[in-house]
Protein backbone atom coordinates (compact mmCIF):
# COMPACT_ATOMS: atom_id res chain seq x y z
CA UNK A 1 0.00 0.00 0.00
CA UNK A 2 1.72 3.57 -1.04
CA UNK A 3 2.01 6.60 1.95
CA UNK A 4 -0.89 7.72 3.20
CA UNK A 5 -1.27 11.21 2.01
CA UNK A 6 -1.18 13.79 4.38
CA UNK A 7 -4.20 15.85 4.59
CA UNK A 8 -4.49 20.03 5.43
CA UNK A 9 -8.57 20.79 5.74
CA UNK A 10 -9.03 24.39 5.03
CA UNK A 11 -12.66 25.31 5.83
CA UNK A 12 -15.04 27.92 7.15
CA UNK A 13 -16.50 26.64 10.00
CA UNK A 14 -16.76 23.57 12.29
CA UNK A 15 -20.19 21.98 10.93
CA UNK A 16 -17.84 21.75 7.72
CA UNK A 17 -15.03 20.60 9.63
CA UNK A 18 -16.95 17.84 11.66
CA UNK A 19 -18.40 16.83 8.07
CA UNK A 20 -14.98 16.97 5.79
CA UNK A 21 -12.78 15.80 8.79
CA UNK A 22 -14.50 12.47 8.78
CA UNK A 23 -14.06 12.31 5.21
CA UNK A 24 -10.57 12.96 5.24
CA UNK A 25 -9.56 10.26 7.46
CA UNK A 26 -10.37 8.20 4.61
CA UNK A 27 -7.21 9.70 3.70
CA UNK A 28 -5.29 10.43 6.71
CA UNK A 29 -6.23 8.99 10.08
CA UNK A 30 -4.81 12.38 11.19
CA UNK A 31 -5.73 14.90 8.84
CA UNK A 32 -4.93 18.72 9.88
CA UNK A 33 -7.41 21.47 10.08
CA UNK A 34 -7.19 25.51 9.33
CA UNK A 35 -10.42 26.73 10.70
CA UNK A 36 -11.94 30.57 10.15
CA UNK A 37 -12.08 32.50 13.59
CA UNK A 38 -15.90 32.95 14.32
CA UNK A 39 -17.38 36.40 14.02
CA UNK A 40 -14.89 37.60 11.55
CA UNK A 41 -17.78 38.35 9.04
CA UNK A 42 -16.93 36.67 5.96
CA UNK A 43 -15.65 33.02 6.67
CA UNK A 44 -15.09 32.51 2.67
CA UNK A 45 -13.46 35.32 2.16
CA UNK A 46 -11.05 33.86 4.78
CA UNK A 47 -10.88 30.36 3.10
CA UNK A 48 -10.42 32.06 -0.06
CA UNK A 49 -7.26 34.36 1.62
CA UNK A 50 -5.84 31.56 3.11
CA UNK A 51 -5.82 29.46 0.12
CA UNK A 52 -3.05 30.87 -1.65
CA UNK A 53 -0.55 30.23 1.26
CA UNK A 54 -1.79 26.85 1.36
CA UNK A 55 -1.48 25.67 -2.67
CA UNK A 56 1.92 27.39 -2.44
CA UNK A 57 3.03 24.84 0.62
CA UNK A 58 1.08 22.44 -1.13
CA UNK A 59 3.27 22.75 -4.00
CA UNK A 60 6.10 23.05 -1.90
CA UNK A 61 6.19 19.89 -0.45
CA UNK A 62 4.53 17.88 -3.33
CA UNK A 63 6.92 15.66 -2.92
CA UNK A 64 5.94 14.81 1.15
CA UNK A 65 2.38 13.44 -0.23
CA UNK A 66 0.55 16.57 1.29
CA UNK A 67 -3.31 16.72 0.31
CA UNK A 68 -5.09 20.11 0.55
CA UNK A 69 -8.84 19.67 1.08
CA UNK A 70 -10.48 23.15 0.74
CA UNK A 71 -14.48 23.72 1.36
CA UNK A 72 -16.48 26.65 0.72
CA UNK A 73 -20.43 27.18 0.61
CA UNK A 74 -21.76 27.45 -2.35
CA UNK A 75 -24.46 29.58 -1.17
CA UNK A 76 -26.28 31.09 -3.92
CA UNK A 77 -22.95 31.72 -5.58
CA UNK A 78 -22.78 27.72 -6.49
CA UNK A 79 -20.05 25.91 -7.20
CA UNK A 80 -18.36 27.14 -10.28
CA UNK A 81 -18.44 30.30 -9.29
CA UNK A 82 -17.01 29.21 -6.20
CA UNK A 83 -13.92 27.63 -7.92
CA UNK A 84 -13.07 30.38 -10.19
CA UNK A 85 -13.08 32.94 -7.19
CA UNK A 86 -10.09 30.44 -5.74
CA UNK A 87 -8.58 30.27 -9.30
CA UNK A 88 -8.82 34.21 -9.09
CA UNK A 89 -7.23 34.47 -5.58
CA UNK A 90 -4.55 32.31 -6.14
CA UNK A 91 -3.58 34.39 -9.55
CA UNK A 92 -3.91 37.40 -8.12
CA UNK A 93 -1.35 36.24 -4.99
CA UNK A 94 1.36 35.27 -8.55
CA UNK A 95 0.52 31.92 -8.43
CA UNK A 96 -0.46 29.28 -11.22
CA UNK A 97 -4.00 28.26 -10.46
CA UNK A 98 -5.00 24.71 -9.68
CA UNK A 99 -3.69 21.88 -11.94
CA UNK A 100 -5.23 18.73 -12.06
CA UNK A 101 -2.55 16.95 -11.29
CA UNK A 102 -2.68 18.73 -8.15
CA UNK A 103 -3.64 16.53 -4.91
CA UNK A 104 -6.12 19.61 -4.11
CA UNK A 105 -9.45 19.27 -3.41
CA UNK A 106 -11.98 21.86 -3.46
CA UNK A 107 -15.64 20.95 -2.35
CA UNK A 108 -18.66 23.20 -2.57
CA UNK A 109 -21.53 21.76 -0.34
CA UNK A 110 -24.44 24.04 -2.11
CA UNK A 111 -26.30 25.65 -0.82
CA UNK A 112 -24.32 25.01 2.54
CA UNK A 113 -22.98 21.85 4.34
CA UNK A 114 -26.68 21.65 6.34
CA UNK A 115 -28.37 20.82 2.45
CA UNK A 116 -26.24 17.83 2.28
CA UNK A 117 -26.85 16.90 5.72
CA UNK A 118 -30.58 16.56 5.16
CA UNK A 119 -30.21 15.28 1.82
CA UNK A 120 -27.89 12.60 3.04
CA UNK A 121 -30.21 11.47 6.19
CA UNK A 122 -33.64 12.42 5.26
CA UNK A 123 -36.09 11.03 2.35
CA UNK A 124 -37.31 13.40 0.16
CA UNK A 125 -36.37 15.65 -2.45
CA UNK A 126 -34.25 18.38 -1.51
CA UNK A 127 -32.60 21.38 -3.51
CA UNK A 128 -29.60 23.23 -3.42
CA UNK A 129 -31.65 26.86 -3.11
CA UNK A 130 -33.84 26.40 -0.08
CA UNK A 131 -31.79 26.65 2.97
CA UNK A 132 -32.18 24.05 6.01
CA UNK A 133 -29.60 25.58 7.96
CA UNK A 134 -31.88 25.47 10.78
CA UNK A 135 -33.40 22.30 10.59
CA UNK A 136 -30.83 19.70 10.80
CA UNK A 137 -30.12 17.80 14.42
CA UNK A 138 -26.62 17.22 16.16
CA UNK A 139 -27.98 13.22 15.36
CA UNK A 140 -28.13 14.48 11.60
CA UNK A 141 -24.49 16.13 12.13
CA UNK A 142 -23.22 13.38 13.35
CA UNK A 143 -24.44 10.59 11.06
CA UNK A 144 -24.46 12.08 7.82
CA UNK A 145 -20.60 11.52 7.12
CA UNK A 146 -20.96 7.74 8.00
CA UNK A 147 -23.65 7.29 5.55
CA UNK A 148 -22.04 9.71 2.66
CA UNK A 149 -18.65 7.80 3.03
CA UNK A 150 -20.98 4.14 3.31
CA UNK A 151 -22.85 5.15 0.42
CA UNK A 152 -21.82 6.97 -2.96
CA UNK A 153 -25.71 7.70 -3.86
CA UNK A 154 -26.64 8.65 -0.72
CA UNK A 155 -26.40 12.89 -1.84
CA UNK A 156 -27.39 12.97 -5.48
CA UNK A 157 -26.69 16.75 -5.14
CA UNK A 158 -24.48 17.97 -7.76
CA UNK A 159 -22.46 19.46 -5.81
CA UNK A 160 -21.70 16.48 -3.65
CA UNK A 161 -21.40 14.61 -6.83
CA UNK A 162 -18.91 17.42 -7.91
CA UNK A 163 -17.32 16.59 -4.07
CA UNK A 164 -17.11 13.05 -5.01
CA UNK A 165 -14.64 13.63 -7.95
CA UNK A 166 -12.72 15.96 -6.31
CA UNK A 167 -11.73 14.27 -3.98
CA UNK A 168 -9.85 11.54 -6.47
CA UNK A 169 -7.42 13.82 -6.91
CA UNK A 170 -5.77 12.93 -3.80
CA UNK A 171 -4.56 9.74 -4.32
CA UNK A 172 -6.94 8.46 -7.34
CA UNK A 173 -9.63 6.76 -5.02
CA UNK A 174 -13.27 8.02 -4.68
CA UNK A 175 -14.21 8.27 -0.62
CA UNK B 1 -26.16 23.61 29.51
CA UNK B 2 -24.37 26.03 31.45
CA UNK B 3 -26.11 29.36 30.56
CA UNK B 4 -24.95 31.54 32.77
CA UNK B 5 -22.41 31.94 36.33
CA UNK B 6 -23.01 34.79 38.30
CA UNK B 7 -20.43 35.28 40.85
CA UNK B 8 -19.66 38.41 43.43
CA UNK B 9 -17.57 39.25 46.06
CA UNK B 10 -15.12 36.55 45.13
CA UNK B 11 -11.38 36.94 44.57
CA UNK B 12 -11.27 39.23 41.52
CA UNK B 13 -15.17 38.77 40.81
CA UNK B 14 -17.75 41.58 41.65
CA UNK B 15 -20.74 41.38 39.92
CA UNK B 16 -19.43 39.19 37.27
CA UNK B 17 -21.60 37.59 34.92
CA UNK B 18 -20.52 34.91 32.86
CA UNK B 19 -22.62 33.17 30.09
CA UNK B 20 -21.28 30.97 28.23
CA UNK B 21 -21.98 28.67 24.73
CA UNK B 22 -21.42 24.78 23.66
CA UNK B 23 -17.05 24.95 23.37
CA UNK B 24 -15.49 27.77 25.37
CA UNK B 25 -11.87 29.16 25.13
CA UNK B 26 -11.20 31.64 27.86
CA UNK B 27 -8.16 33.35 27.06
CA UNK B 28 -6.38 36.74 28.57
CA UNK B 29 -3.26 37.89 30.13
CA UNK B 30 -1.85 35.92 33.98
CA UNK B 31 -3.81 36.58 36.76
CA UNK B 32 -7.39 38.06 34.85
CA UNK B 33 -9.19 34.93 36.65
CA UNK B 34 -9.90 32.49 34.14
CA UNK B 35 -8.81 29.84 36.35
CA UNK B 36 -11.07 31.26 39.17
CA UNK B 37 -14.09 30.60 37.20
CA UNK B 38 -13.68 27.10 37.26
CA UNK B 39 -12.40 26.99 40.73
CA UNK B 40 -15.93 28.16 41.79
CA UNK B 41 -17.96 26.02 40.08
CA UNK B 42 -15.52 23.19 41.86
CA UNK B 43 -16.70 24.96 45.29
CA UNK B 44 -20.02 25.21 44.27
CA UNK B 45 -20.00 21.14 43.53
CA UNK B 46 -17.48 20.62 46.89
CA UNK B 47 -20.51 22.35 48.79
CA UNK B 48 -23.67 20.80 47.58
CA UNK B 49 -22.66 17.70 46.25
CA UNK B 50 -20.19 16.11 48.34
CA UNK B 51 -21.25 17.65 51.69
CA UNK B 52 -17.87 19.84 52.29
CA UNK B 53 -18.67 22.70 54.98
CA UNK B 54 -19.15 26.00 53.72
CA UNK B 55 -16.11 27.77 55.74
CA UNK B 56 -14.43 24.72 53.89
CA UNK B 57 -15.27 25.89 50.57
CA UNK B 58 -15.99 29.78 50.69
CA UNK B 59 -13.49 30.74 53.36
CA UNK B 60 -13.47 34.43 54.07
CA UNK B 61 -10.26 35.21 53.33
CA UNK B 62 -11.58 34.36 49.55
CA UNK B 63 -13.73 37.70 49.54
CA UNK B 64 -12.84 40.25 47.39
CA UNK B 65 -9.46 41.92 48.99
CA UNK B 66 -11.15 45.59 48.56
CA UNK B 67 -14.81 44.94 49.17
CA UNK B 68 -16.30 45.30 52.60
CA UNK B 69 -19.43 43.75 52.21
CA UNK B 70 -19.30 40.69 54.36
CA UNK B 71 -21.80 38.72 52.17
CA UNK B 72 -21.11 36.71 48.63
CA UNK B 73 -23.33 35.28 45.81
CA UNK B 74 -23.17 32.95 43.07
CA UNK B 75 -25.68 31.68 41.02
CA UNK B 76 -25.68 29.25 38.03
CA UNK B 77 -28.44 28.89 35.31
CA UNK B 78 -28.47 25.71 33.28
CA UNK B 79 -31.01 25.08 30.09
CA UNK B 80 -31.95 21.47 29.65
CA UNK B 81 -35.00 21.23 26.86
CA UNK B 82 -35.82 24.84 26.60
CA UNK B 83 -36.76 24.82 30.97
CA UNK B 84 -34.27 26.82 32.95
CA UNK B 85 -33.18 25.72 36.19
CA UNK B 86 -31.14 28.13 38.94
CA UNK B 87 -29.44 27.96 41.42
CA UNK B 88 -28.57 30.73 44.24
CA UNK B 89 -26.07 30.63 47.02
CA UNK B 90 -25.56 33.50 49.41
CA UNK B 91 -22.82 33.41 51.73
CA UNK B 92 -22.19 35.38 55.03
CA UNK B 93 -18.87 36.14 56.62
CA UNK B 94 -20.38 38.23 59.41
CA UNK B 95 -18.21 39.18 62.11
CA UNK B 96 -18.83 37.98 65.39
CA UNK B 97 -18.30 39.95 68.86
CA UNK B 98 -14.49 38.90 69.05
CA UNK B 99 -13.61 40.27 65.94
CA UNK B 100 -13.66 36.41 64.36
CA UNK B 101 -15.70 35.68 61.39
CA UNK B 102 -18.66 33.02 60.92
CA UNK B 103 -19.39 32.01 57.21
CA UNK B 104 -22.60 30.60 57.11
CA UNK B 105 -25.15 29.65 54.45
CA UNK B 106 -27.67 32.92 54.51
CA UNK B 107 -29.74 31.24 51.58
CA UNK B 108 -29.63 28.24 48.87
CA UNK B 109 -32.38 27.80 46.64
CA UNK B 110 -33.01 25.92 43.54
CA UNK B 111 -35.54 27.10 40.71
CA UNK B 112 -37.46 25.44 38.06
CA UNK B 113 -38.91 27.67 35.85
CA UNK B 114 -38.73 30.11 38.34
CA UNK B 115 -40.74 27.87 40.85
CA UNK B 116 -39.04 26.19 43.99
CA UNK B 117 -37.29 22.76 44.34
CA UNK B 118 -35.90 23.98 47.31
CA UNK B 119 -35.22 26.72 49.50
CA UNK B 120 -32.97 27.13 52.64
CA UNK B 121 -33.35 29.89 54.61
CA UNK B 122 -32.24 31.37 58.61
CA UNK B 123 -31.37 27.64 58.86
CA UNK B 124 -34.28 26.18 57.78
CA UNK B 125 -35.08 23.61 54.87
CA UNK B 126 -38.09 23.69 52.99
CA UNK B 127 -38.26 21.00 50.05
CA UNK B 128 -40.60 21.39 47.26
CA UNK B 129 -41.97 18.14 45.00
CA UNK B 130 -41.72 18.11 41.25
CA UNK B 131 -45.08 19.84 41.11
CA UNK B 132 -43.93 22.62 43.06
CA UNK B 133 -46.31 22.18 46.19
CA UNK B 134 -44.61 22.42 49.50
CA UNK B 135 -42.85 19.17 51.08
CA UNK B 136 -41.17 18.67 54.32
CA UNK B 137 -39.76 21.40 56.25
CA UNK B 138 -36.95 21.37 58.71
CA UNK B 139 -34.29 22.83 60.66
CA UNK B 140 -31.24 22.48 59.58
CA UNK B 141 -27.39 23.96 60.13
CA UNK B 142 -26.25 27.14 57.83
CA UNK B 143 -22.41 25.64 58.02
CA UNK B 144 -23.30 22.98 55.24
CA UNK B 145 -25.67 22.24 52.25
CA UNK B 146 -28.20 19.70 52.62
CA UNK B 147 -28.18 19.49 49.09
CA UNK B 148 -25.31 17.04 49.69
CA UNK B 149 -28.16 14.41 51.66
CA UNK B 150 -31.32 14.82 48.96
CA UNK B 151 -32.28 11.29 48.57
CA UNK B 152 -34.19 10.61 45.14
CA UNK B 153 -38.13 9.75 45.44
CA UNK B 154 -40.53 9.92 43.09
CA UNK B 155 -41.61 13.36 44.12
CA UNK B 156 -38.16 14.88 43.53
CA UNK B 157 -36.85 14.00 39.93
CA UNK B 158 -36.14 17.17 38.97
CA UNK B 159 -34.51 18.54 41.36
CA UNK B 160 -32.17 15.40 42.01
CA UNK B 161 -31.61 15.71 37.77
CA UNK B 162 -30.14 19.10 38.75
CA UNK B 163 -27.89 18.04 41.25
CA UNK B 164 -26.95 15.26 39.00
CA UNK B 165 -26.35 17.46 36.32
CA UNK B 166 -24.13 19.41 38.48
CA UNK B 167 -22.24 15.89 39.81
CA UNK B 168 -20.96 15.64 36.20
CA UNK B 169 -19.57 18.77 35.94
CA UNK B 170 -15.70 17.82 35.44
CA UNK B 171 -12.56 20.40 36.19
CA UNK B 172 -8.98 19.60 35.12
CA UNK B 173 -5.69 21.05 35.68
CA UNK B 174 -3.39 18.52 34.46
CA UNK B 175 -0.16 18.04 36.68
CA UNK B 176 2.43 15.17 35.57
CA UNK B 177 4.18 15.15 38.64
CA UNK B 178 1.20 14.27 40.34
CA UNK B 179 -0.21 12.30 38.01
CA UNK B 180 3.04 10.18 38.38
CA UNK B 181 2.96 10.33 42.01
CA UNK B 182 -0.40 8.68 41.81
CA UNK B 183 0.91 5.95 39.49
CA UNK B 184 0.44 3.15 42.24
CA UNK B 185 -3.72 2.40 43.54
CA UNK B 186 -4.69 1.53 46.82
CA UNK B 187 -8.06 1.28 45.87
CA UNK B 188 -11.37 2.29 42.86
CA UNK B 189 -12.16 5.94 42.40
CA UNK B 190 -14.83 6.33 40.44
CA UNK B 191 -13.95 10.10 39.03
CA UNK B 192 -10.51 11.63 38.11
CA UNK B 193 -8.88 14.27 40.32
CA UNK B 194 -8.41 18.25 39.00
CA UNK B 195 -4.55 17.14 39.01
CA UNK B 196 -4.86 13.58 37.81
CA UNK B 197 -3.42 12.29 41.02
CA UNK B 198 -5.38 9.67 41.42
CA UNK B 199 -5.20 8.00 37.51
CA UNK B 200 -4.12 4.99 38.56
CA UNK B 201 -7.01 4.33 40.85
CA UNK B 202 -9.52 5.59 38.42
CA UNK B 203 -8.06 3.59 35.72
CA UNK B 204 -8.64 0.37 37.99
CA UNK B 205 -12.08 1.47 38.30
CA UNK B 206 -12.64 1.41 35.01
CA UNK B 207 -10.74 -1.89 34.18
CA UNK B 208 -13.45 -3.47 36.52
CA UNK B 209 -16.62 -1.11 35.34
CA UNK B 210 -16.06 -0.31 31.73
CA UNK B 211 -13.36 -3.03 29.77
CA UNK B 212 -14.37 -1.56 26.62
CA UNK B 213 -14.04 1.81 27.45
CA UNK B 214 -10.22 0.61 28.04
CA UNK B 215 -9.71 -0.90 24.84
CA UNK B 216 -10.79 1.79 22.86
CA UNK B 217 -8.46 4.19 25.23
CA UNK B 218 -5.90 1.34 24.12
CA UNK B 219 -6.56 1.64 21.07
CA UNK B 220 -6.66 5.34 20.35
CA UNK B 221 -3.57 5.81 22.64
CA UNK B 222 -1.60 3.07 20.00
CA UNK B 223 -1.89 5.74 17.67
CA UNK B 224 -1.00 9.02 19.51
CA UNK B 225 1.95 7.59 21.23
CA UNK B 226 5.30 5.87 20.01
CA UNK B 227 5.59 2.29 20.86
CA UNK B 228 2.45 2.10 23.20
CA UNK B 229 0.70 -0.97 23.64
CA UNK B 230 -1.32 -0.91 27.02
CA UNK B 231 -1.59 -0.07 30.29
CA UNK B 232 -2.04 -2.72 33.23
CA UNK B 233 -2.54 -2.72 36.84
CA UNK B 234 -0.07 -5.22 38.93
CA UNK B 235 -0.33 -6.28 42.46
CA UNK B 236 2.47 -4.41 44.60
CA UNK B 237 0.95 -6.70 48.27
CA UNK B 238 -1.91 -5.83 49.94
CA UNK B 239 -4.46 -3.87 47.72
CA UNK B 240 -2.17 -1.82 46.35
CA UNK B 241 -1.05 -2.28 42.56
CA UNK B 242 0.98 0.00 40.25
CA UNK B 243 -0.20 0.80 37.15
CA UNK B 244 2.44 0.04 34.02
CA UNK B 245 2.68 0.58 30.27
CA UNK B 246 3.50 -1.92 28.13
CA UNK B 247 5.53 -0.60 24.94
CA UNK B 248 7.07 -2.37 22.11
CA UNK B 249 9.75 -1.33 19.75
CA UNK B 250 12.10 -2.35 17.04
CA UNK B 251 14.75 -3.34 18.56
CA UNK B 252 12.70 -5.77 21.69
CA UNK B 253 10.21 -7.96 21.32
CA UNK B 254 7.44 -8.42 22.76
CA UNK B 255 6.69 -5.38 24.79
CA UNK B 256 8.26 -4.56 27.62
CA UNK B 257 6.67 -2.99 30.96
CA UNK B 258 7.16 0.47 32.33
CA UNK B 259 6.04 1.71 35.51
CA UNK B 260 3.48 4.65 34.95
CA UNK B 261 6.51 7.10 36.94
CA UNK B 262 9.16 6.50 34.15
CA UNK B 263 7.08 8.23 31.56
CA UNK B 264 7.97 11.83 30.48
CA UNK B 265 5.28 14.28 31.44
CA UNK B 266 3.78 14.76 28.46
CA UNK B 267 2.97 10.76 27.65
CA UNK B 268 1.09 10.48 30.96
CA UNK B 269 -0.96 14.09 30.32
CA UNK B 270 -1.93 12.68 26.73
CA UNK B 271 -3.30 9.38 28.92
CA UNK B 272 -5.16 10.98 31.24
CA UNK B 273 -6.56 13.55 28.57
CA UNK B 274 -7.80 10.63 26.25
CA UNK B 275 -8.96 8.94 29.36
CA UNK B 276 -10.74 11.51 30.11
CA UNK B 277 -12.38 11.70 26.41
CA UNK B 278 -13.14 8.17 26.51
CA UNK B 279 -14.18 7.63 30.21
CA UNK B 280 -15.92 10.63 31.56
CA UNK B 281 -16.46 12.47 28.02
CA UNK B 282 -19.97 10.62 27.07
CA UNK B 283 -21.35 11.18 30.71
CA UNK B 284 -20.26 14.77 31.24
CA UNK B 285 -22.56 17.54 31.39
CA UNK B 286 -19.74 19.86 31.40
CA UNK B 287 -16.12 18.94 30.71
CA UNK B 288 -13.45 22.44 32.14
CA UNK B 289 -10.16 21.87 31.36
CA UNK B 290 -7.16 24.61 32.20
CA UNK B 291 -4.34 24.67 29.60
CA UNK B 292 -4.58 21.03 28.24
CA UNK B 293 -1.49 21.55 25.95
CA UNK B 294 0.86 21.54 28.67
CA UNK B 295 3.97 19.11 28.33
CA UNK B 296 2.21 17.86 24.84
CA UNK B 297 4.14 17.97 21.94
CA UNK B 298 2.78 20.66 19.10
CA UNK B 299 1.57 17.44 16.66
CA UNK B 300 -0.42 16.35 19.26
CA UNK B 301 -2.43 19.10 20.64
CA UNK B 302 -5.06 19.15 17.71
CA UNK B 303 -5.90 15.67 17.16
CA UNK B 304 -7.10 15.52 21.03
CA UNK B 305 -9.11 18.73 20.08
CA UNK B 306 -10.78 17.27 17.50
CA UNK B 307 -11.94 14.58 19.43
CA UNK B 308 -13.34 17.03 21.54
CA UNK B 309 -14.87 18.80 19.09
CA UNK B 310 -16.56 15.52 18.25
CA UNK B 311 -18.77 15.33 21.50
CA UNK B 312 -21.02 17.97 19.71
CA UNK B 313 -23.61 17.85 22.37
CA UNK B 314 -21.38 17.89 25.29
CA UNK B 315 -20.48 21.41 26.84
CA UNK B 316 -16.97 22.85 26.88
CA UNK B 317 -14.89 24.96 28.79
CA UNK B 318 -11.03 25.42 27.59
CA UNK B 319 -8.45 28.09 29.31
CA UNK B 320 -5.34 27.75 27.17
CA UNK B 321 -2.13 30.38 25.87
CA UNK B 322 -1.19 28.16 23.20
CA UNK B 323 -1.64 29.50 19.64
CA UNK B 324 -2.53 25.47 18.50
CA UNK B 325 -5.40 25.62 20.38
CA UNK B 326 -6.33 29.53 20.31
CA UNK B 327 -6.22 29.17 16.86
CA UNK B 328 -8.69 25.77 16.57
CA UNK B 329 -10.82 26.97 19.18
CA UNK B 330 -11.62 30.75 17.65
CA UNK B 331 -13.90 28.89 15.76
CA UNK B 332 -16.19 28.40 18.45
CA UNK B 333 -16.98 31.41 21.24
CA UNK B 334 -13.72 33.06 23.00
CA UNK B 335 -14.22 35.01 26.20
CA UNK B 336 -11.53 37.43 27.02
CA UNK B 337 -10.60 38.27 31.01
CA UNK B 338 -9.20 41.57 31.51
CA UNK B 339 -8.33 43.21 34.87
CA UNK B 340 -6.87 46.96 35.29
CA UNK B 341 -4.16 46.32 38.09
CA UNK B 342 -5.42 44.52 40.02
CA UNK B 343 -9.09 45.35 40.00
CA UNK B 344 -11.76 43.28 39.09
CA UNK B 345 -12.01 41.03 36.29
CA UNK B 346 -14.09 41.95 33.08
CA UNK B 347 -15.18 39.91 30.70
CA UNK B 348 -15.97 40.05 26.67
CA UNK B 349 -16.65 37.93 24.21
CA UNK B 350 -14.31 38.37 21.07
CA UNK B 351 -14.72 39.07 17.56
CA UNK B 352 -11.43 38.28 15.32
CA UNK B 353 -10.37 40.26 12.36
CA UNK B 354 -8.86 38.92 9.39
CA UNK B 355 -7.71 42.44 8.15
CA UNK B 356 -3.69 41.57 7.82
CA UNK B 357 -3.86 38.28 7.37
CA UNK B 358 -3.49 37.69 11.19
CA UNK B 359 -4.20 34.56 12.86
CA UNK B 360 -6.39 34.62 16.22
CA UNK B 361 -3.45 33.72 18.61
CA UNK B 362 -1.01 36.16 16.40
CA UNK B 363 -3.69 38.90 17.17
CA UNK B 364 -3.82 38.13 21.02
CA UNK B 365 -0.13 38.03 21.09
CA UNK B 366 -0.23 41.48 19.86
CA UNK B 367 -2.67 42.87 21.88
CA UNK B 368 -4.96 43.70 18.69
CA UNK B 369 -8.07 42.42 20.44
CA UNK B 370 -10.62 43.41 23.07
CA UNK B 371 -12.38 46.46 23.78
CA UNK B 372 -9.68 48.85 25.20
CA UNK B 373 -7.33 48.26 21.94
CA UNK B 374 -10.87 48.70 19.78
CA UNK B 375 -9.69 52.34 17.85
Amino acid sequence: MPDRVRVLLLCEDRDQENFFRRICRRFDKRPRVRIAPRGIGSAERWVRENFADELKAQRKYAQERVGLVVVVDGDVQGVAARKKQLDDAAINAGLQKRKKSERVAICVPTRNIETWVVAICRDGDFNETDDYKQTVTPEEYRKAPRIWLGNENACPLPSCLDARQEFTRLDGQRP
Amino acid sequence: MLTRLYIDNFACFVNFEFRPARTNLLIGDNGTGKTTVLEVLGHIIDLNRLGISVETCFPFYRRTAWDNRDKQTFEIEVEHESELFKYILEIDHAKGPSETRTTTIAREEVTHEGKPLFRFAQGRVELYKDDYSRGPSFEFSNKRSFLANIEQSSENNKLVWFLSWLGRIWRFHLDPASIKRGGVSQGETTGISVLGDNFSSFYRHLMQDQPQVTERIKEELGSVISGFDHMRLQPLGDRSKGLFVEFSSAERTPVYPLPFSFLSDGQVVLIVLYTILHALGERSTLLCIDEPDNFVALREIQPWLQRLSDRREAQAIIISHNPEVIDYLAADTTFLFTRRGSGLTRLEEVNFSYEGGLKASEQIARGLIGSRNAG
